[in-house]
């Protein structure tokens, strides 16, 4: 079961763990802070590395997941994630080419956390990873 | 890196290793006796080669390395009026030089060229290595800023050993050399490095741990074992004692830092220290209070912190100097923000001086520095500011300070006290970039 949020932007967007996370469901702010690392920087259910991942090139997906999810820009991302690093040798976000990619990298990643762009989720995709937010 | 170089690595690995096992008629290998120095020669060459094969393996099953280069170039001019600072005056009649001087420069630098490298070695160890280079008047020069391994146990305690920033305040932890990272130019006086004539020994080597995320009100610390102020970190301390650094705060609100800071350390004669050379045995402590707003969600951002120094030599007795800062921005929109920093400095109190930060007797001195700047961020790797500072060096020469400076000449040919200053106005563009 996922919560669902709206957004201005076009796109919806499903928010993806890795099957193994038995997190259920998380609320915007819950991904947020996961998704940045702020509040955990493991999954403390699974003790793993919480692997925040990210499109290399933008697209709506992006747009939306920036826009309403983390309320930041793609340059303000970019720089929190520099800052982490200079600071702690935090590893930055990965960064992925395609929905394809993205799938296949929180299917394979225990402590992944992405997004993608919710109609681009297809039945096969959906057997590979698990959705805990869908924004509108 | 193990493809890059899989070729030379099997050409050590089969060209010293094809005499030991040559085949013979009936297609068995057959151990070849070789002379003894090159069969020695052989076998080192084989080790290396297999050492290197296997150090390739490892690095492949590492997650990948981030490397990142970090460079400043920077135009600066500035205008200078000056009367009576420390050293001005004729060593051999001991009479103070109380002519105001007006000069001026213009400058463009290239600023320093830093190589930033982190790898996430496996699940809870990661590494950092952040080294500069640069050159001026003829020499180049090579720093190790930081050499650092981390091990994360959990999100309350992880542990760092190696060259790492001391934890003192907020600002000291959060930007260095990543200047595209910084929200001004250069940094306060209170906290500047030593090399850009600053007070604070804002790197150390040594042992720390640390914890993050604490509670709701997300309580951090961090304590520091470290070698102390005047060593390298190269086999160069031959004293058994060590600096201890700590700190603690909370962050009630996301992007709210409230944090309190203290050191001490010994101080050893002889020692180079940021002013020069320690001029007797002692012990310095200092305390720092900072509170930080920076938030990329908001658009105001400040940070504020106050430094207090003691430092006690053995037959001088104690000695205060303080400092403190405030730094306060707007972003206009996500590009642009107007800031402005006021600083003020003080070595000494306004009786006494601190031998340790101005080792001539009774010299007291403070600067103020008002900056007002705008940054422009063109992307998350370059931003561009342009800053204009005014900065006020203050003296106070006791009556008598100038006994204890050159040697020849009479001592002290006025009665009272003589007062001396530095002005500066200055511009400044810098072209913050990261890559």
């Amino acid at each position: 079961m996922s919560f669902k949020i709206n957004s201005n932007s076009g796109t919806s967007i499903a928010i993806i763990v890795n099957k193994e996370n038995p997190v259920a469901s998380l609320t915007a702010g819950d991904v947020k802070l996961y998704w940045l690392r702020k509040i955990k920087k493991r999954w403390p259910e699974i003790n793993k590395n919480i692997r925040p991942a990210d499109f290399k090139s933008s697209n709506g997906a992006q747009q939306t997941f920036y826009g309403t999810v983390l309320k930041m820009s793609g340059s303000d991302v970019q720089t929190y994630f520099t800052q982490k690093q200079y600071e702690s040798a935090e590893k930055p976000a990965d960064k992925l080419s395609s929905n394809e990619a993205m799938v296949e990298f929180v299917s394979a990643e225990a402590g992944a956390i992405g997004y993608i762009d919710e109609s681009a989720l297809t039945p096969d995709m959906k057997s590979k990873v698990k959705v805990v937010l869908v924004v509108n | 890196m193990y493809y890059k170089y899989k070729k030379t690595i099997l050409k050590i690995v089969f060209l010293e290793s094809e005499p030991f096992l040559r085949p013979n008629r009936k297609g068995y290998f057959k151990l070849l006796h070789l002379n003894p120095f090159i069969m020695k020669k052989k076998l080192l060459n084989l080790a290396f080669g297999v050492s290197l094969s296997v150090g390739c393996l490892t690095q492949m099953n590492a997650q990948d390395a981030q490397i990142k280069f970090f460079g400043q170039p920077e135009f600066i001019y500035k205008n200078r009026s000056e009367k009576l600072s420390p050293t001005d005056w004729d060593p051999f009649t001991g009479v103070p030089n109380e002519t105001v001087r007006d000069t001026s420069n213009t400058n463009f630098n290239t600023g320093k060229m830093v190589l930033f490298v982190t790898a996430q070695l496996n699940d809870r160890i990661s590494v950092l290595s952040e080294n500069s280079m640069s050159t001026g008047n003829g020499k180049f020069d090579f720093e190790i800023e930081r050499l650092l391994l981390r091990y994360y146990l959990k999100d309350y305690f992880s542990v760092r050993v190696g060259k790492m920033f001391t934890p003192m305040g907020y600002w000291n932890n959060q930007y260095n050399l990543g200047l595209v990272l910084q929200p001004t130019i250069q940094r306060p006086l209170v906290i500047r490095n030593s090399s850009d004539g600053g007070v604070l020994q804002i790197k150390d080597v040594g042992f720390q741990f640390e914890g993050d995320e604490i509670t709701k009100l997300r309580f951090f610390y961090r304590g520091l074992v470290s070698n102390g102020i005047g060593f390298t970190g190269a086999n160069d301390k031959g004293v058994n004692s060590v600096a201890l650094t700590g700190q603690m705060g909370i962050e009630p609100i996301d992007g709210l830092r409230l944090l309190v800071s203290a050191s001490t350390a010994e101080l050893y004669k002889g020692t180079v220290n940021v002013n020069g050379i320690t001029p007797q045995n002692g012990r310095q402590s200092i305390l720092n209070a900072s509170v930080a707003f920076m938030s990329p969600e908001k658009k105001v951002e400040f940070i504020g912190e106050y430094y207090h120094s003691k430092s006690t030599l053995d037959s001088i007795g104690d000695n205060f100097s303080q400092g403190f800062f405030t730094y306060a921005g707007y972003k206009v929109t996500n590009k642009i923000v107007p800031y402005a920093m006021y600083s003020y400095s003080q070595a000494g109190t306004k009786t006494q001086a601190d031998l340790y930060y101005i080792p001539a007797k009774g010299v007291l001195a403070n600067q103020v520095d008002l900056v007002l700047g705008v940054r422009y961020k063109i992307n998350s790797n370059f931003v561009l500011k342009l800053e204009y500072e005014n900065s006020t060096v203050n003296y106070t020469y006791k009556n008598g300070s100038f006994a204890a400076m050159p040697v020849f000449g009479p001592f002290s040919l006025y009665d009272g006290d003589k007062k001396g200053f530095l002005k500066t106005n200055s511009v400044r563009m810098q072209f913050a970039f990261a890559f």
